[in-house]
């Protein structure tokens, strides 16, 4: 091929690139676009404040603490408040009383659950029972109908739902007395409500809702010795509120 | 995280057909499938016996079934929150008693199990017997025995009592004997002292004064028991002040007793019991 024809064919060559990048011939056509469309999410967040002392903003959070504001603990928060300490104690009349404020804080809606653990340890310091002490110990959860921030009990009681008693979870009545229990595993007991399926449903929480609980937790005295089971016994509880 | 559009494949599957139904027959066709997948892929390469259409059809199925086992593993209410108060704890302490009499030391609570637990539910009946006397006579002076109680728990006692349970009578092992009943010829006292069992602090039984008179029976003992030791309240809790408290217990054969009370023996319980 001599040197006219490469030229030539160069330029046939460049020519067409340029046609092709000169955009499209068609000059007939039809667009439409549906622009910003979005799906967005909403939250299922859970405050969880013991007496309800503190102010709005520094509950504990289901979310923990957040890293530019985005929850890294999965929206599972393990290490709220204790509630109840009672060290070396003997059955009595006595009630210990806490009340627990749970608020959705969230833009949904959600259905609350209740999960309960317990267990017994040897405490002595010389010598100890040989029952669980979880098996002794009463424990009711009201729901306050009235209640002053920073109580440790509600002003008044709910009459048309209690939370756990002798007489079940999530019941619609004020709740039974708190019970003398008897054999392991007792309603009304410790070891009982633990037994209750994990997240037992016992509220619904629309979003903005909250709700005060009052646990109270009783070592009844059953007489001269009926109770020497449970002597330097150390029970470890927690409750674990899921709203989902 | 599980976009919307699984959600809808699971419901769809709720719909249709039964879950665990769906379950199996998942995965049935995996491994019906694993076999096929790398000769098709090694085929693929190699101009592909299997047309397209069909292989990409079970390439869907696959994956719509690997999904649907996804779903089965995991829970559909995926947005939830969680709080949790640990670490309660509700503690207990104990009253335990240490009777010691005769060198002997009793524990309320016997023998621990390997996890230092009593099983006796701390009541221990069986300390040890005291032979107050062996072959006395009226006139003798008072037998003795010298009982050291102490609190060896962690929770004071407020009330210590010592109670007598029933007496019997019996006759001793010689061959004569008379046929009266020890039990209401015996005068029974219960004295508090200092540390040392020398010096008298209250009667417990059969008065409150500063010295016990030997005026009750054992079988009136009985009547009156349990007898709390008011001198102070119980027993302080161990390692404290007032955590232990002395007592003699005194029995006399008295000096007016008949020839009827020959050869007898005399047996019954002390019990002392601290309680919360």
């Amino acid at each position: 091929m001599d040197r006219t024809k490469k030229i030539l064919i160069t330029m046939l060559v460049l020519g067409a690139l340029a046609a092709v990048g000169g955009g499209t011939y068609a000059s007939f056509n039809a667009v439409t676009t549906n622009p910003g469309n979005t799906f967005q999410t909403g939250t299922i967040l859970l405050a969880n404040d013991k007496n309800h002392t503190n102010a709005n903003g520094t509950s504990c959070f289901s979310y923990g603490t957040l890293t530019a504001g985005e929850f890294t603990n999965g929206n599972n928060n393990a290490s709220c408040s204790t509630l109840v300490t009672v060290a070396s104690t003997k059955p009595s009349a006595t009630v210990t009383t806490v009340v627990l404020d749970l608020k959705n804080v969230g833009s949904l809606s959600g259905t609350l659950g209740m999960t309960t653990t317990c267990a017994s340890t040897d405490t002595g310091p010389v010598a100890s029972g040989n029952r669980s002490l979880c098996d002794r110990l009463a424990i009711r959860i009201q729901e306050c109908a009235t209640y002053t921030n920073g109580n440790t009990s509600c002003t008044t009681t709910s009459t048309t739902h209690c939370v756990y008693s002798s007489a079940g979870a999530d019941t619609l009545a004020a709740c039974a007395a708190l019970g003398i229990p008897g054999a392991p595993g007792t309603a009304g007991s410790l070891t009982a409500m633990a037994a209750l399926p994990a997240a037992t449903t016992v509220a619904s929480l629309t979003a903005g809702t909250e709700v005060e609980y009052e646990i109270d937790i009783q070592l009844p005295d059953t007489g001269a010795g009926a109770d020497n089971d449970v002597q330097g016994k150390t029970a470890t509880f927690a409750f674990t509120w899921t709203l989902s | 995280m599980r976009v919307p559009g699984g959600l809808t494949d699971g419901e769809r599957v709720y719909g249709s057909a039964g879950l665990l139904g769906r379950i199996q027959s998942a995965h049935a066709a995996s491994l019906l499938i694993v076999t096929p997948i790398n000769p098709a892929v090694a085929a693929a390469k190699a101009r592909p016996r299997v047309p397209r259409s069909i292989f990409n059809k079970l390439m869907v199925s696959v994956m719509v079934l690997a999904s649907v086992g996804t779903l089965a593993s995991g829970t559909l209410a995926s947005f939830n929150a969680q709080t949790a108060n640990p670490s309660n704890t509700f503690q207990t302490g104990t009253i335990a008693l240490s009777d010691n009499v005769a060198a002997q030391t009793c524990l309320s609570y016997g023998t621990l199990n390997a996890q230092n637990q009593f099983t006796n539910n701390n009541q221990n009946a069986t300390c040890n017997t005291i032979a107050f006397a062996a072959a006395a006579k009226p006139g003798d002076p008072a037998a003795t025995a010298n009982f050291t109680l102490k609190n060896v728990g962690s929770l004071a006692g407020a009330t210590l009592t010592i109670a007598g349970s029933a007496c019997v009578t019996t006759n001793n092992s010689e061959s004569f004997h008379g046929a009266g009943d020890l039990c209401v010829q015996l005068d029974i006292a219960v004295q508090e002292m200092d540390s040392t069992f020398t010096t008298n602090v209250k009667c417990v039984y059969p008065t409150n004064a500063v010295a016990c008179p030997m005026t009750g029976t054992i079988s009136a003992f009985q009547t009156a028991s349990p007898v709390t030791a008011n001198n102070t309240a119980g027993l302080n809790k161990s390692g404290s002040a007032g955590d232990t408290r002395y007592f003699q217990v005194q029995i006399q054969l008295p000096s007016t007793s008949a020839n009827s009370f020959q050869g007898r023996v005399a047996t019954f319980s002390l019990t002392w019991e601290l309680d919360q």
